[in-house]
């Protein structure tokens, strides 16, 4: 891919985060929509920004991206703040709607609109259509596309300036399962040449496939961060069952344990199975099954989320 | 910032808004000069620059280079392209200033249009009933300069008012309104008062007026549309810059 610009790229240190967010604060009159929320967007890895409906994940990415200005605290990309970089599109792109494009406009001009204001030439526009597969669809105005044809549109308008990094708002919508795909391998192949994603969603499954990371919000909050394998690592149950349920109830309470009733099963956490079976034999009650259950990236986002809101 | 200014330009080559509201100043401009030709004549008008048809399509130029201003911000707001449009330059300051080169330019053209067809409406006017009407070359000359000021006034004034009440149809409707009502109102409240109001004032640029109303002079004219443009980009730029784009 290359581009022609008449700007000088914005360069960051080696090591420094794709993304920098410190204490982002958002009031709107008396509604905190976000409240002192800090994390980080590493380079060479996908990073998945979740949160209910209404956590303030949109403008959290509008903050980021200079739209929103914060009440408190700040960001910055790349380790400069949005508004102060010298090549905007070849820093960040951004989707954060399903349509901005002037409905009677075509699909090539929307891109050529862009391209001029980020002195991008317009060879790398007919590039981006053939990447997102708009090519035959760029003389139409782009108010009849279909939603998916907007969402790829949306993305070619975010890949002109060859970022370094992507910030993508629930870039799924609308997109059938062979779309997601294509998304996702877009997504992989983006980060596998060392370059940041930050991606909300609420396709929690398809974030346990895209991820590496997790940034979890509610109410404007974090709730947790991490990689995605630790997290739901750290979730991990042991599932046991015995022909003396009450026995065994007894021994893991004992322990100090809370197993947690599920028909003729127990799930315990903070332990793995060699505890438990050490537990139970020590106490003399059978164990007629003994198993590790990994939570999916969505159990332990309702977990997560339905602890935040009692 | 001549990226900005590209992109600017661009926008309005790419859709129809420019482009229509340019062939509604022609058919307007045609119909003024088709009616006052018809009911009026040359007149005593020295020369081609002195016919009342261009009162009217000074009208026309002032109503639709307004109109073209608002949705040159409202289009992007209405449609959601204003977000890629700061995410390409999060520069605010520098779209305002773009704005306003491209569609005070845009609007000084359809001023210039206005003027062009009037005078071809009259010269053929003239030739076909066989009066005499000196074409007074600077004369016309210093009315499309006029015509032109008064366009780009006007888009200014628009983009401003754009900037500051981002819904569309309540921008238009709201202008339309002024420009429409509450001069005249003005006019009947305090009378005299309304000669420095943007209308008015653009009827003192082009020193023509309805019925020999009371207006300024070309200077004072200028002074005060330019200023009011001044304010409402001033006023529309605060907000912008200020403001979340949500």
């Amino acid at each position: 891919m290359s581009t022609t610009m008449d700007t000088a790229p914005d360069q960051a240190p080696v090591g420094t985060p794709a993304i920098v967010a410190r204490d982002l604060t958002k009031r709107f009159g008396d509604v905190t929509a976000v409240d002192g929320l800090s994390f980080e967007v590493r380079p060479g890895r996908v990073t998945g920004f979740l949160g209910p409906n209404g956590a303030g994940k949109s403008t959290t990415l509008r903050m980021i991206l200079g739209l929103v200005r914060p009440t408190e605290g700040s960001a910055a990309v790349l380790g400069i703040p949005y508004e102060s970089l010298a090549a905007p599109m070849t820093a960040v792109g951004a989707v954060l709607e399903t349509q901005s494009f002037h409905p009677l406009r075509s699909g090539r001009n929307h891109l050529r609109v862009l391209a001029a204001a980020g002195a991008i030439d317009d060879a790398r526009v007919d590039e981006v259509l053939a990447m997102v597969d708009l090519t035959d669809a760029a003389g139409r105005k782009a108010g009849g596309y279909s939603l998916g044809m907007r969402q790829r549109l949306g993305l070619a308008a975010a890949l002109l300036g060859d970022p370094q990094v992507l910030v993508l708002d629930e870039p799924a919508n609308g997109l059938d399962p062979q779309g997601i795909r294509w998304l996702r391998d877009l997504l992989r192949w983006f980060a596998g040449r060392g370059r940041a994603v930050l991606v909300s969603s609420h396709l929690l499954a398809e974030m346990d496939q895209l991820a590496d990371d997790v940034v979890v919000i509610d109410r404007g909050r974090s709730v947790r961060q991490g990689p995605v394998r630790e997290l739901t690592a750290a979730s991990a149950r042991v599932r046991v069952v015995s022909l003396d349920p009450e026995g065994l109830a007894r021994v893991l309470r004992g322990a100090g344990l809370s197993p947690i009733a599920e028909g003729d099963a127990f799930t315990v956490a903070g332990v793995d199975t060699a505890q438990v079976g050490a537990l139970a034999l020590g106490a003399g009650v059978q164990v007629s099954e003994l198993s590790t259950t990994t939570l999916t990236l969505e159990d332990v986002f309702l977990e997560l989320t339905e602890r935040s809101s009692r | 910032m001549k990226d900005t200014i590209r992109s600017e330009w661009l926008k309005v080559r790419t859709t129809r808004t420019a482009k229509g509201l340019l062939a509604g100043l022609l058919a307007l401009t045609a119909l003024a000069s088709w009616g006052t030709l018809h009911e009026t004549g040359p007149g005593a008008a020295a020369s081609v620059a002195g016919l009342p048809l261009f009162l009217v399509a000074s009208w026309g130029v002032a109503v639709l280079t307004l109109v073209l201003g608002i949705r040159s911000v409202t289009d992007e707001v209405r449609h959601g392209s204003l977000v890629p449009t700061l995410l390409a330059t999060p520069d605010r300051r520098r779209v305002v200033l773009a704005k306003i080169a491209i569609v005070a330019g845009t609007g000084a053209v359809f001023g210039l249009a206005a003027v062009a067809l009037g005078t071809a409406f009259a010269v053929g006017w003239t030739v076909a009933e066989g009066a005499t009407l000196a074409l007074g070359g600077s004369a016309l000359a210093i009315l499309a300069l006029k015509m032109a000021a008064i366009g780009a006034a006007w888009a200014a004034i628009g983009l401003g008012v754009g900037f500051v009440i981002r819904h569309q149809v309540a921008a238009i409707a709201g202008a339309l309104v002024y420009m429409f009502v509450v001069e005249d109102l003005v006019a009947v409240i305090a009378r005299g008062a309304e000669r420095f109001l943007p209308g008015a004032a653009s009827e003192g640029v082009l020193g023509m007026s309805a019925g020999g109303a009371v207006i300024v002079g070309p200077v004072l004219g200028a002074i005060l549309l330019t200023g009011y443009a001044a304010a409402a980009i001033g006023l529309g730029t605060q907000r912008f810059v200020r403001g979340d784009v949500t």
